[in-house]
């Protein structure tokens, strides 16, 4: 094998590595259903990708007697699908299931703890990115925090793929062009 | 010139005055001595250009983590795909050519280090998170080719770090994730890791070495002794050990072994010594050289250390004191064996470390510490007696065998 061969060898893992990821996640944008979920916000920041707003979904903590419990036997570590039904302004849990079913629009996501009452679900959707002197919904500057809801997308197998955030109903990008700008904040 | 060459130089000259060097062999070996010399010096424009790589990666990962809004999603792809890709083809053809090799590892460090620019950028796209650290998980194994294929011991070291990075953010969140969360998990996994981490680079030392890839040996050997020494310096305090009731006495109490529960606490620890018994089983297939050997003993020490831990925490810190102590005067053993005057400092800074940290943990407690050290201070002084007696009775057989 040349040197040249042996180098585009060498790069083309990464190369393909980050390209898989993006087409997976367009493909995933492209095909899945849309629902709207609550969300209980903060703002952190991640050394490689910035800032973004933390996005917790609502029904990370599910109260499990109240919905149709269909994977009692899961222990922490084990995935879980969580049935939804549509709701305004968002939708909300209907069932814990062990497995995708058929007709039923459930999120996977893996129990983290249980307890009698509580469970702890982690779908992996916590981070909304958002630019680095953007205005931040989760802590503002004056009045009450405004109602925020997590678009995602979910596919058939049930991977969801947070798409936006809806501040009092409206994208996230529309809402923060309105906020003032970095020069008038600081 | 150094000093240390300046004086071999005029030991050479002073042997060719004698006599009992001929000026011919005298200029050879001084040519070899300047070539392993400038072989060893550290390249002020490699270190330089390598910086350089540093910092341009660093502000590529700002650009990235900036999030300009002025560009859409497709410009930000093109803009850090370009110039990842471009650092990537720059590094090659500047070394290819011969021409500028130092620049060229710098631009091919950069290109490893802006990969993980890439990976971000693409998660800030699309919202992607992930409870386990898997890009950094990509990052590290993906650019594994790339060291191999450039040969550049700075991309050596940049994987090795992500990977160390990688190990122990992994293991942190899988503690996290654990039920009944302790102390005393965080405490042990850690340091235990370090160790396994150890025996596998000794595995990777000997594979690498009389191949073509002597040069890493370099890299990977440097980290052992503070990963190896990690895990009996931390587990030899006695404070979070102190009263633990071993594991079958807890079991003959609650009727209920639970062993499997107990390895389960360690399993960070199982799976890297796993990785490193096969790392190794490889290596001492094609060589046997020292550090299969040294690998082997670290891999045994650890698991020994990791079942004390739970089965007989009262016992680990006895056990970890003797590891420290006695892995100090191996390091220094094997530093007289392999001539490396860099292990013998090491031992004796870990000797150091482990005697100023009893003399602190002991400073409330006097007349134990004066226990442990005079008797530890006494049995060493005994050992040191002893070979100095052999080292007598040898010197003084070999007169007596001259003519």
């Amino acid at each position: 094998m040349n040197s040249t061969l042996k180098f585009w060898a060498a790069i083309a893992p990464s190369v393909l590595a980050v390209a898989a990821i993006a087409v997976r996640a367009e493909l995933h944008l492209a095909r899945a259903l849309e629902v709207r979920l609550e969300v209980r916000p903060y703002d952190p920041m991640d050394a490689l990708s910035g800032r973004y707003i933390a996005a917790p979904l609502a029904i990370t903590t599910l109260e499990i007697g109240a919905l149709r419990n269909e994977c009692d036997g899961a222990q922490p570590g084990d995935s879980v699908w969580v049935a939804l039904e549509p709701g305004e302004p968002w939708w909300t849990p209907s069932a814990v299931l062990c497995a995708p079913q058929a007709g039923t629009l459930a999120l996977r996501g893996v129990l983290r703890d249980r307890s009698d009452a509580l469970w702890t679900v982690d779908y992996e959707l916590e981070r909304f990115y958002i630019p680095h002197y953007a205005a931040d919904p989760s802590a503002p500057t004056s009045g009450p925090r405004p109602q925020i809801i997590a678009v995602v997308r979910i596919d058939e197998g049930g991977a969801g793929l947070l798409s936006d955030l809806l501040i009092e109903g409206e994208p996230y990008a529309d809402w923060n062009a309105r906020q003032p700008q970095p020069g008038e904040q600081r | 010139m150094s000093k240390r060459l300046e004086a071999l130089e005029r030991a050479l000259a002073e042997l060719e005055a004698e006599g009992r060097l001929s000026g011919e062999q005298r200029e050879l070996v001084v040519q070899r001595l300047r070539e392993v010399w400038n072989a060893r010096r550290v390249d002020f424009a490699s270190v330089v250009a390598a910086f350089g790589g540093v910092l341009v990666a660093a502000g590529l990962l700002y650009l990235v983590g900036y999030n300009w809004e002025a560009l859409g999603k497709l410009a930000k792809l093109v803009l850090v795909f370009g110039v990842w890709l471009g650092l990537h083809f720059a590094g090659w053809r500047l070394a290819e050519r011969g021409e500028y090799p130092r620049l060229g590892r710098a631009f091919t460090l950069a290109g490893v280090l802006a990969f993980g620019g890439a990976l971000g950028l693409v998660a800030q796209i699309y919202n992607l998170s992930s409870h386990y650290p898997n890009a950094v998980l990509l990052w590290w194994t993906l650019s594994i080719p790339i060291a191999l294929v450039t040969r550049s011991r700075a991309v050596l070291v940049a994987v090795l770090a992500l990977a160390l990075l990688w190990t122990a953010w992994h293991a942190g969140v899988w503690l996290d994730d654990q039920p009944n969360d302790r102390d005393r998990d965080w405490l042990a996994n850690f340091p235990l890791l370090g160790a396994a981490w150890a025996a596998l680079l000794c595995a990777l030392v000997a594979l690498c070495e009389r191949t073509s890839y002597a040069d890493f040996a370099e890299v990977l050997r440097k980290p052992i002794v503070p990963l190896a020494a990690a895990a009996p310096f931390v587990l030899a305090f006695h404070e979070p050990w102190h009263g633990q009731p071993s594991w079958w006495s807890q079991a003959s109490e609650a009727g209920d072994p639970a062993l499997s529960e107990h390895l389960e606490r360690l399993k960070p620890v199982w799976v890297a010594c796993s990785v490193a018994a096969l790392a190794l089983g490889a290596a001492s297939a094609r060589t046997r050289a020292p550090h299969v050997r040294i690998g082997f003993g670290l891999l045994v020490a650890t698991v020994l250390l990791a079942l004390l831990t739970l089965l007989a925490p009262s016992w680990l810190p006895l056990v970890a004191n003797i590891a420290l102590f006695g892995g100090a005067l191996v390091a220094i053993a094997l530093a007289t064996r392999l001539s490396r005057a860099s292990l013998a400092s090491s031992g004796v800074l870990l000797f150091l470390a482990g005697v100023v940290a009893r003399y602190f943990e002991y400073l409330w407690d006097k007349l134990e510490g004066a226990y442990a050290f005079l008797s530890t201070g006494a049995l060493l002084l005994g050992v040191a007696w002893v070979f100095e007696q052999r080292r007598r009775s040898t010197r003084a057989r070999a007169q007596e065998s001259k003519p």
